[in-house]
């Protein structure tokens, strides 16, 4: 039908159906209109398995166009298996530009971590979500947690915070932490380290997270609160790291742990690899590349 | 039958290139309802293209044929109720055609000076508030100095980083009190995309409004 539909691909433009997309589409609509309300959503089988980035996908399919520039990450980097595989189902599918560069992207598929340089307005991150409901794992229950969420009744996630407190003497919980956004509904960032947490709070882009296992969209429109549940006596805290990254010297950055040999050589550098080169090009040098010629 | 009698029959054109532009005006509406007041335009080859019975707007036509389907329910207010409307969308979006507004995944509002209540549209529920209309309403004047029986809001809430201001009309003097009870109902409320034909202006059911008195 599409006069534009390319010539490598048998399938419509970005994969899906034109049916799927709006029925997508108007989910997407009405995330955005219920900031961190999970909206169902009748997820597709798509050509990967659950636990690749089904959600995300979609999410991604359904509003990308050929205008657009696209990167895709996966625990920040732009080059593992899955973010390199979803980059080329979009470069076949919807004959998209695609880039490694956070600022030159407008939209960025996303599992685990946010980029470090910031988002701008008009920028688009896709979270591929595996567990969307935050309460999941303290009530099974659907009907449960979807009358929790009805009623704001979260005092449960606080318990638990609580009893993290009193078993090991802080919060223990590192990744997918639990947020308020705007105020009202309980939402899980996907399991993002906590160290991101704090980037979703009024960011300038739109925020959108696929869950396509358990058949949710949510959204976090720009500017929005976003704030990590804590308490007045243990606020919450951001990772911190007690070294700058090996490679490009960057501090207050997510650092990944690389383990260089069998006798307990290890070093850290970003997660984030897009961020990592940017600084490297720019003659950033870290303890392992010797720290010469650093300038500014 | 004459052959051109048939082509008299028959439904108006609508997109030209249904998939792309398609795309494009959702992610127009996307934008819109992500930053509400901010003003977006539709390509001019997509308004140009669909020819709409009066009184829909090539914007409101280009919404509806975007997002509606056999899924969707679609409400017609009193003055878009004539002529080929409803021919027209059951002919370009499959949507069965509704009277009943609490029935409706859209609405189309022809007359906005008519239009003084959104608690009668779905509402969604306190579990489900996504299943709630999403009112599409024509209005004349979009985002300029305002007219006459125009209204200025000033605008706060998600999407907005600090304050946006927004002039629309002519609407209905309940039109503004409408709204501010569909805030209250947060979570559920109908969700506004407002248009002037060829551009819109998202108002979800976040958006705090103020009046500004001119």
């Amino acid at each position: 039908m599409s006069t534009t539909a390319t010539a490598t691909t048998p399938y419509n433009y970005a994969y899906l159906d034109e049916q799927t997309k709006r029925m997508i589409r108007r989910a997407i609509l009405k995330a955005i209109a219920i900031p961190g309300y999970q909206v169902p959503f009748a997820s597709r089988e798509m050509p990967m398995p659950y636990g690749w980035g089904t959600g995300g996908v979609q999410v991604t399919a359904s509003i990308i166009g050929p205008t657009d520039t696209l990167k895709v990450i996966d625990q920040g980097s732009d080059d593992t298996t899955n973010a390199v595989s979803i980059r080329k189902f979009f470069q076949k599918t919807a004959a998209v530009a695609v880039t490694t560069s956070t600022s030159a992207a407008t939209i960025i598929q996303t599992r685990h971590r946010i980029p470090e340089t910031p988002l701008t307005a008009g920028q688009v991150l896709v979270f591929q979500v595996p567990t969307p409901e935050p309460l999941r794992f303290l009530e099974p229950r659907e009907t449960e947690t979807r009358k929790m969420h009805a009623l704001a009744e979260y005092g449960l996630m606080h318990v638990k915070l609580y009893e993290d407190i009193a078993k090991h003497g802080r919060i223990a919980k590192t990744y997918d932490y639990p947020t308020m956004v705007a105020g009202r509904y309980l939402m899980a960032p996907s399991p993002t380290p906590k160290f991101d947490n704090p980037k979703m709070h009024r960011s300038p882009a739109l925020q959108l997270f696929g869950a396509g296992r358990e058949k949710r969209i949510y959204a976090v429109p720009p500017h929005t609160d976003v704030v990590s549940l804590d308490f007045d006596d243990y606020p919450f805290e951001v990772n911190k790291f007690d070294r700058p990254c090996a490679l490009c010297g960057a501090e207050n950055v997510y650092l990944d742990e690389v383990i260089l040999d069998d006798r307990g050589g290890r070093m850290f550098v970003c997660s984030d690899t897009d961020h990592c080169e940017t600084r490297r090009a720019e003659g950033h040098r870290g303890e392992i590349l010797g720290q010469e010629e650093t300038r500014a | 039958m004459l052959v051109e009698t048939l082509f008299a029959a028959a439904p108006r054109p609508g997109f030209t290139d249904p998939v792309m532009q398609s795309q494009a005006v959702f992610r127009a509406v996307m934008a819109a309802l992500a930053e509400p007041g901010t003003v977006h335009a539709l390509a001019e080859d997509i308004t140009a293209a669909i020819d709409a019975p009066a009184p829909i707007t090539p914007a409101a036509a280009a919404i509806l044929l975007a997002l509606a389907d056999y899924e969707t329910p679609i409400y017609l207010d009193e003055a878009a109720r004539c002529g080929d409307v409803a021919a027209f969308l059951a002919f370009h979006c499959g949507s069965r055609i509704t009277d009943i507004a609490a029935d409706a995944a859209f609405a189309l509002i022809a007359d906005a000076t008519a239009l003084d209540r959104l608690d009668l549209f779905a509402q969604g529920s306190l579990e489900y508030p996504d299943r709630s209309t999403t009112l599409i309403v024509q209005v004349a004047e979009l985002g300029d100095v305002p007219g006459e029986g125009a209204v200025r809001l000033t605008l706060a809430g998600p999407g907005i980083a600090d304050t946006a201001r927004i002039a629309f009309g002519p609407v209905h003097p309940g039109f503004v009190a409408a709204l501010t009870d569909n805030r209250a109902r947060f979570p559920q409320g109908a969700d506004l995309i407002l248009t002037d034909g060829t551009r819109l202006v998202g108002l979800p059911r976040t958006t705090r409004i103020e009046e500004e008195v001119f």
